[in-house]
């Protein structure tokens, strides 16, 4: 075991077009926002072709992130109750103030 | 009831009847999702009361491309991401344990989610993937939360948080993949089970 992860970590840093999990795993983010550069993106995307540690982590760093987006709030429907009437007349009494 | 077109034109005359329907009818929403990132009700009602007055001071600058709901999300948003702001003094609190490791050749070492497996086995039988997601991001130390809130959630592109969170550009960059990787951890029983 410990000699395959070796194998794979000489073959990763030294092939060609090659790059260790840890440099892949740094490339992350501006893969996903499509800002690396042309070369970078296809060592990136080599690496996560061969490397089936780093594409399942790329697979679950995006959903954790569509996770967030998608559950975070509520929907503008959900959040339906209403203001306390204290607080309406505050917001309203500052717009009346500033904008006579 | 008033069209959103309607409404907005009324707004634009600075009409008092059509400020007191807006806060009406977005005011809730817009007290939740402050609610949401500043996670103190009295904090909350204060990003409203400044949003609604940037609302106020800013609706003839409305030009409608995006919805109106969109546009309130984005202004009490941008109040409540504000307000982090004076938090973020306290110390700065680690992630590291939620982090991915690599071997001394750069491979990456498989990560335990045993914690987060043991947590969620109570979790499960109580609350929905909403809550389990919510929970995780709020345990995220303030300065990563409120990058990935900024960034992730609400959408504001880096010199955005850069400029709403005053902090520098590299350091949004740098910990929003630190949050992003901690929330991914912390969400893993979830992915791994397939739940959403
Ligand atoms: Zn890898």
């Amino acid at each position: 075991m410990k000699v395959l992860k070796k194998i794979k970590s000489l073959i990763m840093r030294y092939g060609p077009m090659m790059t260790t999990c840890e440099k892949a795993h740094a490339f992350i983010d501006d893969y996903l926002a499509g800002e690396l550069p042309a070369k970078s993106r296809r060592v990136f995307e080599l690496h996560i072709r061969l490397c089936g540690e780093c594409h399942a982590y790329l697979d679950h760093y995006r959903e954790a992130i569509q996770m967030g987006q998608s559950y975070f709030h509520d929907q503008p429907d959900e959040a339906c109750e209403l203001l306390p009437d204290e607080l309406s007349r505050a917001i309203l009494s500052t717009n009346i103030d500033s904008h006579p | 009831m008033l069209s959103e077109s309607e409404l907005i034109a009324r707004l634009k005359e600075r009409d008092q009847e059509s400020f007191a329907a807006l806060v009406t009818g977005h005011g809730a929403y817009m007290l939740s999702v402050a609610n949401r990132i500043v996670r103190n009700e009295a904090d909350a009602q204060d990003c409203l009361q400044e949003a609604f007055m940037k609302v106020f001071s800013s609706i003839s600058q409305f030009e409608g491309r995006s919805g109106l709901r969109t546009w309130l999300h984005r202004i009490v948003a941008n109040a409540a991401l504000m307000r982090l702001r004076s938090k973020r003094r306290q110390q700065e609190d680690s992630l590291d344990h939620l982090l991915p490791m690599f071997d001394k050749y750069g491979n990456r070492e498989p990560q335990s989610y045993a914690d987060q497996y043991a947590e969620l086995g109570v979790l499960m039988q109580k609350t929905q993937v909403q809550d389990i997601v919510r929970q995780a991001i709020d345990r995220l130390p303030e300065q990563y939360r409120a990058v990935l809130i900024a960034r992730d959630i609400e959408g504001f592109n880096t010199e955005e948080s850069a400029r709403i969170l005053d902090i520098n550009i590299n350091a949004v960059k740098t910990r929003l993949h630190r949050a992003r990787a901690a929330l991914k951890t912390l969400l893993q029983p979830v992915i791994s089970a397939g739940v959403v």
